[in-house]
């Protein structure tokens, strides 16, 4: 399966919220890295059929996804960012509903929802509301209903948004699960999430594809151009204002600081092996950097 | 079927609606009772009076109006009346040879319960045959003038009144009142904008719009389960109030005369329905619910159109205090639902309004109109609704 972005472009009154991005997604997952406000959603969105392109169109196995209509709606299951659902329903209630406007069948739909509890460890609470749940318990939640259906695209909006950590593995491990035979778009600002468990990781930038590869070809493109500094206290704001720094450690009376630059920042940096985050940074220049 | 019983559960079996609906419930019977406190004449009370008249009237003059009946009413009566009306040289002491203890009392109780409703019965087939009369008379002139409308105007009305006549003598009292009360039918109102106003919002509140959205039947389907459900909710919690009415209305005033003509009440001397007491009961509430769910269909429409509940609770309470405020206005009422719930004014009096030169009954005019009103609302509600979850240009595949 292939699902095809071809040169989509959206804007909002006077911000572009995506310019001329193209991509195209086979099985796997691909996690959609950019700072808030780089258009993920809008991307989302725009595949998910919410929001019309300006420009652009996607395919899916070649056919253009307006021509579909609600059978490539079928093929789609997402799971949104903060989804409250329904707090007075029961979990198994709740499901039993996704199913219901999903077309699931009756048989193959309660057979799928035992499954889907029992792997995303919720059987034991599934006749309790889901007002009652953790923000951790209603995420499994999402994800399972994002499931229900058996979709051939499954998109998982910033799924880990105020998850603890223990949370946090957990949801990674069952996206892993889930993963097969399906195209899986995570969408993200998290590195976290998607460096253990990404094929590929399409990084946006003001609504523009600046890369798009394997976690591994995009680590090494940065060896040599990621350094640790040793400075002193007194000195470590003029670093943080001149380079982009990924990482700031206290140790022994100075401070180690991990740059990413292209040249050597200062004598007696030494180069460090660079890590999904670096590559994050040097494309996407968070807040400190440059 | 299956996303309309989900949207029934997801949207109005909640414990507060519940527990709304049983205060207002009882807040409700006792503005019945607080009404009937201030509106009774003869009631179930255990009052001398009361006692009195429901025995006399069970006992002796309930039932088909006969000669027997009203000369045996006239012999209590005339008497008292010449004592108490016209020489009024009646005593003030208590008399135990009296029905109520009083005199003026039995005068009071024969003329209020008995003689004035008698003879409203008993004369009303004149007054309907001189309706008629006048009407026939009418229908020369119209039709040599080339007045098609007035000339079948006329022709309705010579065969509405022409037919009519009181032949039994009901105690009306309970009728009278009840089709003044309106209180029951403001609740329904406030218990549709608590329940309604989150049927589109909530969804939007908790992001489950953008799961619908990418779901096969989270488009058409559930949009029209959620109008269906939410009329089904106003049907019922309507059928509600209205039978509580009857029953306390019953209880307090006395249940009597339920097969007797509508137009034995004075109030609709000159109505254009030919039905009887338990028809027009059963028509009176089909017609408010009508126009509940017209305001039903603007409460939809607003919250179709909002992300966040404050404002269409807020707009949808204006939206009913202006409809109330609008009835004032005699232009305003033909397309304004508050004119179907308190409709008493619209079933009183005889009137037409012209359609192709043809006489057609203002009311049934009223009712369509508000009808169209709601189904464009419904139809706005759609497409906002449509727009919102926005499945783009997407076709549906047949």
């Amino acid at each position: 399966m292939i699902l095809k972005l071809d040169a989509i472009s959206k804007s909002y009154k006077d911000k572009e919220a995506l310019r001329d991005f193209s991509a195209t997604l086979k099985e796997g997952v691909y996690g959609l890295l950019g700072q808030n406000g780089a258009g993920k959603t809008t991307l989302i969105n725009v595949i998910t059929g919410i929001l019309n392109p300006d420009e652009g169109k996607v395919f899916f196995n070649d056919v253009d996804v307006k021509k579909m209509g609600v059978d490539f709606v079928s093929k789609i299951g997402y799971l949104p960012q903060f989804p409250q659902f329904y707090k007075n329903f029961e979990a198994l209630e709740f499901l039993r509903y996704i199913c219901a406007i999903k077309d699931v069948p009756e048989k193959t739909g309660e057979k799928r929802i035992k499954e889907l509890l029992e792997m995303v460890n919720l059987s034991d609470v599934a006749d309790k509301k889901i007002g009652t749940f953790s923000g951790g318990m209603r995420q499994r939640l999402g994800i399972a209903q994002a499931m229900v259906n058996d979709p051939e695209i499954l998109i998982l909006d910033e799924p880990t948004a105020g998850l603890d950590p223990k949370e946090r593995i957990r949801f990674r491990n069952l996206i892993s699960k889930f993963s097969k035979d399906r195209i899986v778009l995570l969408a993200t600002h998290i590195v976290s999430d998607v460096e253990y468990i990404a094929n590929e990781v399409i990084l946006l930038q003001k609504g523009i594809l600046i890369k798009q590869d394997k976690p591994m070809s995009l680590i090494d493109e940065m060896r040599g151009k990621v350094w640790e500094v040793k400075v002193d206290t007194a000195n470590n704001q003029e670093f943080l204002d001149k380079f982009s720094i990924s990482n700031i450690v206290f140790n022994e009376g100075h401070y180690s600081i991990r740059v990413v630059s292209e040249q050597k920042p200062v004598e007696g940096a030494s180069s460090i092996s660079p890590n999904l985050e670096d590559v994050f940074l040097h494309y996407c220049e968070t807040g400190d950097g440059k | 079927m299956k996303i309309l019983i989900f949207e029934i559960r997801k949207n109005f079996l909640k414990r507060y609606l519940f527990v709304t609906l049983c205060l207002l419930t009882l807040i409700n019977i006792f503005m019945i009772y607080d009404y009937y406190k201030e509106n009774h004449v003869f009631s179930t009370e255990q009052t001398n009076r009361s006692e009195v008249f429901w025995n006399l009237y069970k006992g002796k003059f309930k039932g088909k109006i006969t000669n027997e009946k009203i000369n045996a009413l006239m012999e209590i009566y005339t008497p008292l009346y010449q004592i108490c009306a016209v020489e009024r040289s009646y005593s003030m002491e208590y008399d135990p040879e009296t029905y109520t203890g009083y005199t003026f009392g039995d005068y009071r109780m024969l003329d209020l319960g008995f003689v004035r409703p008698m003879e409203y019965s008993y004369m009303y087939r004149n007054h309907a045959l001189e309706i008629a009369d006048k009407a026939m008379e009418n229908l020369e002139f119209f039709r040599s003038v080339d007045n098609n409308y007035q000339y079948r105007s006329n022709l309705k009305i010579a065969s509405l009144f022409g037919d009519r006549q009181v032949t039994d003598f009901y105690h009306t009292e309970m009728y009278e009142n009840l089709f003044r009360y309106d209180f029951s039918s403001f609740l329904i109102l406030l218990m549709s904008i608590l329940a309604l106003v989150p049927v589109f919002v909530a969804e939007k509140e908790t992001e489950m719009n953008l799961i619908l959205s990418t779901s096969k039947k989270g488009g058409k389907e559930t949009i029209n389960a959620k109008i269906l459900s939410s009329f089904l909710y106003v049907i019922i919690i309507s059928a509600w109030f209205y039978i509580f009415d009857f029953l306390a209305f019953s209880y307090f005033y006395g249940l009597t005369g339920l097969n007797n003509q509508l137009y034995a009440l004075k109030d609709f001397m000159l109505t254009p329905l030919n039905v009887r007491m338990w028809e027009f009961i059963i028509l009176s509430a089909v017609v408010k619910i009508i126009g509940l769910m017209a305001v039903s269909s603007m409460i939809l429409f607003l919250s179709s159109i909002f992300r966040r509940a404050l404002l269409p609770y807020i707009l949808s309470l204006a939206t009913v205090f202006l409809l109330m405020l609008f009835n004032e206005f005699a232009k305003m009422k033909f397309i304004n639902p508050i004119e179907l719930i308190a409709n008493r004014e619209l079933f009183k009096n005889t009137g037409f309004i012209k359609i192709l030169d043809f006489p057609v009954h203002k009311f049934i005019g009223v009712i369509l109109s508000v009808i169209f009103l709601a189904g464009a609302f419904v139809l706005a509600t759609k497409m906002t609704s449509k727009n919102n979850a926005s499945l783009g240009r997407m076709k549906e595949r047949k």
